[in-house]
């Protein structure tokens, strides 16, 4: 059995926010597929998802950290979708903000 | 299969564009359109009339609660009229049944409630006020409203909420975006639902061609002798071959037939098959067999060919990667799913295998294994008569022609959308396009049985007749390739040639369009006696001629239901007119 990190890191979370990107690419088009990478734009200049894709997104993303880290999380709270500051915008962005939220509840 | 994408409308009242988008993006076939009709909006969208969708096929997915409104009134623990919540779901299945002259065919999904509805817990599934109960028999009232209605299938989405696991149902999906379930389950209904459409366009497998050593029992034959084969016994491997074999002995059952392509001694491999004593397929199962040491590829040719059948309709099962990689490569029609090394695994990996799946099942589809049986010993006779024509008359061959009726129009459509070889024109059409077509004063369907001293091969031919002033045309003309060559084709046409002289024509004719497949139908054509233009596709009969019946063939016609009498074509052609058949 794979052992599962009590405080995932950046470094853990951003492969399991590849494998939501790699779920949602299936219901995209292939020429329109998201690829996986840090900077990979979710929301905001450059992005792309609408708004059913996104609400797919997230659920899949919080599935996805329940499973893997443990941890229940929301993340249509705190602003997601600030031009500046909101954790959709990227990939990377992402991947810290969840690695934090985990990290407030442990 | 065509790479035309198939036209499909989803039909809901929550939202299903996901599902939509996994139906589009999904490499698997068919490629597919989708479109979403209006999301609440079932009834007005089933009871929509326009014109022109009869290719579309559509899904309709609802929750129980938006076309059965009293179940709502369950859902908050009131009191509920059994009677009323079983006429509402009587109507609902009465705009499905409105709804499918619109499309070609319509899934219809079963209800279900989301794991955290626990109604009244352990006894919901008891009492009669219930969630489940009622729900039990709702479902029970729509699939029997709906089983008989051609094009349309009731579809069970429990199996692909399970699929998709403890998450199947989302919460926070339905607030975000109006979709109660997870992606998971829409990918899985994605999967489920093209399988389906792969069912109802006719692209069922018919035949497993399957391996011995380590696939239909554990060992080799040839090594350890039949005494010691691991099969059955007080031995899980054993009992998990048995699984096996008893998973292919039901697909038997339902028409899909077996064959073996082994490579063993012939005598040694038959000796296990008759002789292990907790065997669970003899020789006898077996429609066609090639054990020998020659190539598999090869071999799998031959038995598809001599139970003519095409490539596209073969499953190919061998337990070495080697095999399976050599058979996928040099045949790709053939169908080689990868075989799971654990045999436990056999029997399950068999058993979900979608690609047998029918939209209908006929007498004829059930006894489909005796027949090739039966052929089989037909073959050994043809081999010890002296010449072609005292083999055709000691078959002593019946064919029974009849109209076009409730009874014998699933399996006209079966055969109509999947027969190739002996087919004119190779038109498709679904039974309710059929029975439209067939609506017309100036139109014919007929179908013919075939029998004879070996069996019964069931409904087996179609012709039918577009009438148009002196001309008669032959729009179709179908047979299936289990009773090609023996005269039943000329006895069809000495039955047209006789419809269309009391019809008043002159001439009947027939177009042959040419296919990959139909090169048979036109050599039979080409030898039919029928006049030809120079391209050789256009053929007429001057119907003042009588087209003679062979004399090997006897022509009957069902009369009173039950019984069969003899008949010249002049008394069948007269029995079979609209008239007679009311």
């Amino acid at each position: 059995m794979n052992s599962i990190p009590q405080i995932p890191s950046y470094d853990d979370v951003l492969p399991v926010v590849y494998k939501a990107l790699d779920e949602l690419n299936q219901q995209r088009a292939r020429n329109q597929r998201l690829q996986a990478s840090p900077d990979c734009v979710i929301f905001g200049d450059g992005g792309n998802l609408n708004s059913l894709e996104l609400s797919n997104f997230i659920v899949l993303m919080e599935q996805l950290v329940q499973e893997k880290f443990g941890a229940e999380i929301d993340l249509t709270e705190n602003d997601p979708f600030s031009p500046e500051s909101g954790h959709m915008r990227t990939a990377a962005t992402l991947a810290a903000h969840i690695s934090n939220l985990v990290r407030e509840q442990a | 299969m065509n790479s035309t994408p198939i036209q499909i409308e989803l039909i809901s009242d929550f939202n299903l564009q996901t599902l939509a988008n996994y139906l589009e993006n999904s490499e698997s076939m068919p490629a597919m359109s989708a479109k979403v009709a209006p999301f609440g909006q079932v009834v007005p969208t089933l009871l929509q009339e326009h014109e022109g969708a009869k290719n579309v096929f559509a899904v309709v997915w609802t929750s129980p609660s938006s076309v059965v409104p009293t179940f709502s009134d369950a859902l908050q623990s009131q009191p509920v009229n059994e009677t009323v919540i079983l006429s509402e779901v009587r109507l609902f299945a009465q705009h499905i049944v409105t709804a499918k002259n619109r499309f070609r065919s319509l899934l219809v999904c079963a209800w279900t409630l989301p794991r955290w509805q626990r109604g009244l817990g352990l006894l919901d599934l008891q009492k009669p006020s219930g969630l489940r109960n009622l729900l039990l028999k709702m479902n029970l009232e729509l699939i029997s409203a709906l089983q008989d209605v051609a094009g349309v299938y009731v579809v069970n989405p429990q199996d692909w909420i399970e699929a998709a696991g403890k998450n199947a149902h989302s919460p926070k999906s339905w607030y975000l975006s109006k979709t109660p379930y997870s992606a998971e389950v829409l990918k899985q209904a994605a999967f489920e639902i093209k399988a389906a459409l792969r069912t109802v366009l006719g692209d069922a497998r018919k035949l497993i061609v399957v391996d011995l050593d380590d696939t239909m029992w554990g060992g080799v034959v040839g090594d350890v002798g039949w005494e010691n084969l691991r099969l059955g016994g007080h031995d899980h491997i054993g009992e998990a071959f048995l699984d096996f074999q008893r998973a292919l002995k039901t697909l038997r059952n339902r028409g899909i037939l077996l064959a073996i392509a082994s490579k063993n001694d012939e005598s040694v491999a038959l000796q296990a098959l008759g002789q292990h004593p907790e065997m669970m397929l003899r020789p006898e199962d077996f429609a066609g067999r090639r054990i020998n040491w020659k190539d598999k590829a090869g071999n799998i040719v031959e038995i598809a060919a001599e139970l003519r059948l095409g490539l596209q309709s073969v499953v190919f099962i061998d337990d070495n990667p080697v095999e399976r990689a050599r058979v996928r490569e040099s045949l790709p029609e053939v169908l080689v799913p990868d075989w799971p090394n654990d045999k436990t695994l056999a029997a399950s990996t068999l058993l979900q295998m979608d690609c047998f799946d029918t939209a209908q099942i006929t007498s004829e589809d059930q006894a489909r294994a005796d027949m090739y049986t039966a052929e089989q010993k037909r073959d050994v006779l043809k081999t010890e008569m002296p010449t072609v024509e005292h083999w055709l008359r000691s078959l002593q061959t019946k064919v029974t022609v009849e109209a076009l009726n409730p009874s014998n129009q699933a399996r006209v459509a079966q055969l109509f959308n999947k027969t190739n070889q002996m087919n004119l024109t190779t038109r498709r059409m679904s039974e309710i396009e059929l029975v439209q077509w067939a609506g017309h004063d100036d139109r014919r369907v007929l179908a013919f049985r075939v029998a004879d001293r070996f069996g019964d091969s069931g409904l087996t031919g179609i012709l039918t007749l577009d009438f148009n002033g002196s001309d008669a045309s032959i729009a179709d003309f179908i047979l299936s390739c289990r009773v090609m060559g023996r005269q039943v084709e000329e006895a069809m046409l000495a039955v047209a040639v006789e419809c269309a002289r009391r019809a008043g024509a002159e001439k009947l004719l027939a177009e042959f369009i040419p296919t990959a497949k139909n090169k048979p139908c036109h050599e039979f054509w080409m030898r039919s006696g029928f006049d030809r233009d120079d391209a050789g596709y256009r053929f007429t009969w001057q119907v003042a001629r009588e087209y003679s019946r062979p004399s090997s063939v006897e022509l009957m016609v069902p009369a009173n239901g039950q019984h069969y009498q003899s008949l010249r074509v002049k008394e069948a052609a007269r029995e079979v007119e609209p008239t007679a058949a009311s």
